[in-house]
């Protein structure tokens, strides 16, 4: 989407962008199923523009109400330097700010268009254990193969099992 | 070093470039209809396991002075390294998508291109990434090893060990490439 930026306010919100943590701790890792997404500013546009953009699993509307519960603080930090922006505290005419400058994407490629961020996360993760495992597996008996194989491939981590019900 | 250059695998690109003549929409949005029916023009950009994600769209809103059009990815690599990539993999579809745009120099000479990008570039004061350090090429190996790693966990219940050395084995050999 594509939001105006407030005459004058361009400076601040750069400041502000430029401020948010990185990788998993920036606001974006608390949007559920977001494989990519950036901010960028836009000076060329008659006017500036705020771009943000994402990939992501969920349908849109839903999306939209994702971002305005999940980083409320830093949503209103960022869009609060664009024109007409109604804040978090309105969630509903949050959402229709968002969607009134939505920008529709005309084409969209996707190596792996089936996958969902989770499909993604434990496929990387399995073809890590899988990977660690070949080289002891060579000298096992089938009947430990076949125990070890469920044991340290087809399992995860207990850490990230907890991680995920928590 | 900006944002969206993470300094392990994955990378953005984000391109704003004027089209030069508002009638260009009309074929540019058959061109871009046309790859979303025909598998040949997704199969040529993503060939080379680079792209993890793209996206094309023509911006002729009100308030614009004149239609532009947006690019992003997120791929692998430097963008160097991409644009030289791209120029020699998809020279016609970069024609076809990017022609009408002002001051457009074709696919080569890549230097040439490069600059061309660079002037309609944005750099992006915030990017994210949930698995910068997995490449294209890593995450359509690991979906392939989940797929193979369900089979044999089918094709295995109740299976005895010698069976299941037997179908491991299968598996580790068919999977050579991806692990």
């Amino acid at each position: 989407m594509l939001t105006p930026v407030a005459r004058g306010r361009t400076p601040d919100l750069r400041k502000t962008l430029e401020r948010l943590p990185p990788g998993e701790l920036s606001p974006l890792a608390r949007l559920p199923g977001t494989h990519f997404a950036r901010f960028a500013i836009v000076t060329d546009l008659g006017g500036d523009q705020l771009l943000f953009s994402s990939t992501f699993d969920v349908h849109p509307p839903g999306y939209l109400g994702e971002i305005c519960s999940r980083m409320p603080e830093e949503a209103d930090e960022i869009w609060s330097h664009c024109d007409g922006y109604p804040g978090t505290a309105d969630p509903e005419g949050f959402v229709q700010y968002l969607e009134r400058h939505r920008v529709k994407t005309t084409l969209f490629v996707a190596a792996y268009p089936d996958a969902t961020l989770d499909d993604v996360r434990d496929a990387l993760a399995l073809r890590a254990r899988l990977a660690e495992f070949v080289a002891p597996a060579q000298s096992m008996t089938p009947e430990e193969l076949q125990a070890a194989f469920h044991e340290r491939v087809l399992v995860e981590p207990r850490e990230r099992q907890v991680v995920r019900s928590g | 070093m900006s944002q969206g250059e993470t300094p392990d695998r994955t990378t953005a690109l984000t391109l704003f470039t004027v089209i030069g003549r508002p009638r260009a929409t009309v074929w540019l949005r058959l061109i871009f209809w046309l790859a979303t029916k025909l598998p040949l023009p997704r199969w040529t950009l993503l060939r080379l396991k680079l792209i993890h994600y793209a996206r094309w769209s023509i911006l002729s809103r009100e308030g614009l002075r004149r239609p532009y059009l947006f690019f992003e990815s997120n791929f692998n690599g430097s963008p160097d390294a991409y644009v030289e990539a791209f120029s020699y993999a998809f020279p016609l579809g970069m024609r076809a998508i990017w022609g009408s745009s002002q001051c457009f120099p074709g696919p080569t000479p890549v230097e040439t291109l490069r600059k061309w990008i660079r002037r309609g570039q944005h750099h992006e004061q915030h990017y994210y990434c949930a698995y910068p350090d997995a490449s294209t090429r890593e995450v359509l190996a690991g979906l392939e090893v989940r797929r193979r790693v369900g089979e044999l966990v089918s094709r295995t219940q109740g299976a005895d060990p010698a069976e299941f050395a037997k179908e491991y084995g299968a598996l580790v050999s068919g999977l050579q490439w991806d692990i």
